[in-house]
């Protein structure tokens, strides 16, 4: 999904909150990610400015604002609300 | 003391492919399939801090496993699981069998399938001639379940992850006593309320809000700063994750 979005000019971010740099590695690797993560810093700085008390949570941001934000595996509302912003999603 | 347990672990090594160990295992769970009913006391030891839980379960679903700040019970048609401290309940229909929790070993009693067991050695667990019966799982954790070679009962199990350790010590256990279904039955305190989840979203920022920047280092060695990310595209997708 990420893929086709990143053509049509979406960015992704994906920020991990205190799980060791090993884990995340061993993470990424068994899912092929091909993007780097953000770690948060211990104190969770990125998370706590964005309010993130569950994971996964998912904000999608367009000029500087927050669009849109999830909490869960929600897929359906993501891509619906993607979709809303002009992007093409299967 | 992080250190010196994975020093530990290396020179440990993973249990070896023993025959006998895994009689063992199966020995014990063959002993406990035939059993009725087992009681006993499970203390747990977590970052130096002990929670000590009375246990009772009774084929094929009564269950009652009791802490000082958790209880589970089961009455056979019922589960609840009881928050002691902020006295919340969350309460669903028992399973006909198969129903317990933080009890490794155990399983067999209430007819739970064990997971299986692939990999035994020789141990000491509580100062006892043991089998460590590794557990299948999660790769990331590993748990052991320790049987006693003598009585085929079991010990306890632990768990590392990430350098911590978890130990459930298992003692006191009483195998076939006779049970009376009713003294299963229970009932949350009339002043206890039903658990509700915290709404995940009213901490997070509005629709419309500035999303705040920042830079961090990426796993991969560079710098991600959003104000850049966003320059640069029509769009961002962010995602918080914890794999826990």
């Amino acid at each position: 999904m990420y893929k086709g979005l990143k053509a049509q000019g979406m960015e992704y971010i994906s920020v991990n909150q205190g799980d060791s740099a090993e884990v995340i590695n061993k993470y990424v690797k068994e899912s092929n990610f091909e993007f780097p993560i953000v770690m948060d810093k211990k104190g969770a700085d990125i998370a706590k400015m964005y309010g993130v008390m569950a994971y996964p949570t998912n904000y999608l941001i367009k000029d500087g604002k927050v669009v849109a934000r999830f909490v869960g595996f929600d897929e359906a509302g993501m891509k619906a609300a993607i979709r809303k912003m002009g992007f093409t999603v299967d | 003391m992080i250190v010196s347990l994975m020093a530990g672990a290396l020179l440990l090594g993973p249990p070896r492919l023993d025959d006998a160990a895994l009689a063992i295992v199966n020995a014990s769970r063959d002993m406990l399939a035939k059993a009725s009913s087992v009681s006993g006391t499970a203390v747990q030891e977590a970052s130096g801090r002990k929670t000590t839980y009375k246990f009772r379960l009774m084929r094929p679903n009564y269950m009652d496993i009791v802490s000082s700040s958790v209880e589970y019970h089961s009455d056979g048609e019922t589960l609840y699981f009881y928050m002691v401290g902020n006295k919340q309940y969350q309460k669903m229909a028992a399973r006909k069998e198969g129903q317990v929790m933080m009890l490794n070993g155990f399983q067999p009693i209430v007819g739970a399938k064990m997971p299986e067991i692939k990999e035994a050695e020789s141990a000491t667990f509580d100062g006892k001639a043991a089998v460590k019966a590794k557990l299948p799982g999660n790769p990331q954790v590993a748990q052991y379940l320790y049987i006693d070679k003598k009585t085929k009962m079991p010990l306890g199990w632990s768990q590392t992850y990430s350098g911590q350790t978890m130990e459930f010590k298992y003692s006191g256990v009483k195998l076939g006593e006779k049970m009376e279904t009713s003294t299963f039955a229970w009932t949350p305190p009339a002043d206890a309320e039903v658990y509700k989840q915290p709404d995940f979203m009213a901490s997070l920022l509005k629709e419309g809000a500035d999303a705040p920047d920042f830079s961090n280092d990426t796993t991969g060695g560079t710098k991600v700063s959003l104000k850049e990310t966003l320059g640069k595209s029509k769009a961002l997708l962010l995602n918080f994750w914890f794999y826990g």
